[in-house]
């Protein structure tokens, strides 16, 4: 999926979809893009902990919504907490992907669309422990801006790299259009975005501008 | 719906209609509309004054939006030029154009709706809300930019449609933060030559 995404496509597309296999795959993932947050620390892991909690669907899912309040050093609470954030991102880009396909007269179900995402970016998840692990180094050289880099990959698989993966499963499992599988990905991750800045639009404004 | 709606349903269509009517005319006016509408917008939103000084500061703001729209535009067809060339796209001027011109249109729906939209909200008494449109809305008309791009991109050449829709998404998403870190740099100086 990461050297030869279309081969891989290729014979994926050919067996059935299984759900469990997804799920494992989700795990394994997730574990180790939180293991990778955890390997570097510091503001890393502050500013991940920080952000996947005030999420408002987060906190609306969690225990935050009953005042339950998980601090810094619970490490394997917070742990486990990113890993199931990892899952619930899963399925909430899945359903929004579905939405949007089935918006646009695409003929897919929600089976598939878990399938499609679990393959198109989870799998990158090895890149980000690497991207980890050079963030380590860059812990001790640019103590200041290592995180930003951490996030810049992390949106550079989201927004770069996924929706050219996500355009060729779909166009190889049903044939969909680039136009189509572009904007429903896209307009997918604006959903997140928009929910992302009700409660960080100023902060995060200021960032990217 | 005519145009409108094949730019949004089928774009294939509209890029077609795209390259039979473009000309350098409208390409300047669409630049100017664009420039002046972005940064009444961006005025609109982020500031509050009372007249004149409000008119005078939205013209001295349309005359820099024109200029970063500019700055915005051509910088992104050179840049993706300069990609194609590299990747041995042919015809690759002839692309790049088009693909300029797939900057423009939405471009301009996008800015010159939200402008309506805009006043609209000021009508009502609900500034807070512009400058939240403003800064969230935009990231739909990107969208919009990148699926069409890849749609013109990948129609002369199929073979190689994941590389150059690579090209395309890598180009302008680097296009952007360039421009995100000029557009600072120009406001930061506009702000400490007024203050």
């Amino acid at each position: 999926m990461i050297y030869r995404p279309t081969n891989a496509i290729e014979d994926i597309v050919k067996k059935p979809i299984n759900l469990s296999y997804s799920f494992i795959v989700i795990v394994i993932s997730s574990v180790l893009l939180i293991s990778g947050v955890f390997l570097v620390g510091d503001a890393l892991y502050t500013t991940f902990h920080d952000y996947a909690f005030s999420y408002p669907l987060e906190y609306i899912t969690s225990g935050q919504f009953f005042g339950y309040y998980l601090p810094y050093n619970s490490y394997v609470l917070v742990f486990l907490t990113d890993v199931i954030f990892c899952i619930k991102a899963w399925l909430l880009l899945s359903i929004l992907l579905f939405g949007f396909l089935r918006l646009f007269g695409q003929k897919i179900s929600i089976k598939q669309t878990l399938q499609v995402i679990t393959w198109s970016i989870f799998p990158f998840a090895i890149i980000m422990f690497l991207i980890s692990v050079i963030c380590l180094i860059f812990k001790f050289v640019l103590p200041m801006i290592y995180h930003y880099i951490y996030f810049a990959a992390l949106a550079g698989v989201f927004i770069v790299i996924a929706p050219i993966i996500i355009y060729t499963y779909l166009d190889r499992l049903k044939g969909i259009s680039i136009y189509n599988a572009l904007r429903s990905y896209y307009l997918s991750l604006f959903v997140i975005f928009a929910i992302f800045t009700i409660n960080h639009a100023p902060k995060f404004m200021n960032i990217i501008w | 719906m005519g145009f409108l709606g094949d730019l949004i349903n089928r774009p294939t269509v509209a890029i077609e209609t795209i390259k039979e009517k473009r000309s350098l005319l409208k390409f300047i006016i669409l630049l100017v509309a664009i420039g002046a509408c972005m940064m009444t917008n961006f005025f609109l939103s982020h500031f509050v004054g009372g007249f004149p000084t409000v008119l005078i500061f939205i013209l001295i703001l349309c005359a820099v939006g024109i200029l970063l729209e500019l700055f915005f535009v051509m910088g992104f067809t050179v840049d993706f030029y300069i990609v194609l060339k590299l990747t041995k796209y042919k015809p690759a001027g002839d692309m790049a154009k088009t693909v300029m011109w797939c900057v423009l249109v939405p471009s301009f729906i996008y800015h010159f709706s939200l402008l309506l939209v805009n006043l609209l909200l000021m009508g009502a008494g609900l500034i807070e809300v512009t400058g939240y449109l403003y800064d969230t809305l935009k990231y739909l008309m990107y969208i919009w930019i990148l699926g069409l791009c890849c749609v013109a991109v990948s129609q002369n050449q199929p073979e190689h449609k994941f590389r150059y829709i690579l090209c395309v998404i890598g180009t302008f998403i680097l296009n952007w933060i360039i421009w995100v870190y000029l557009n600072t740099g120009f406001f930061s100086l506009i702000f400490s030559l007024f203050s």
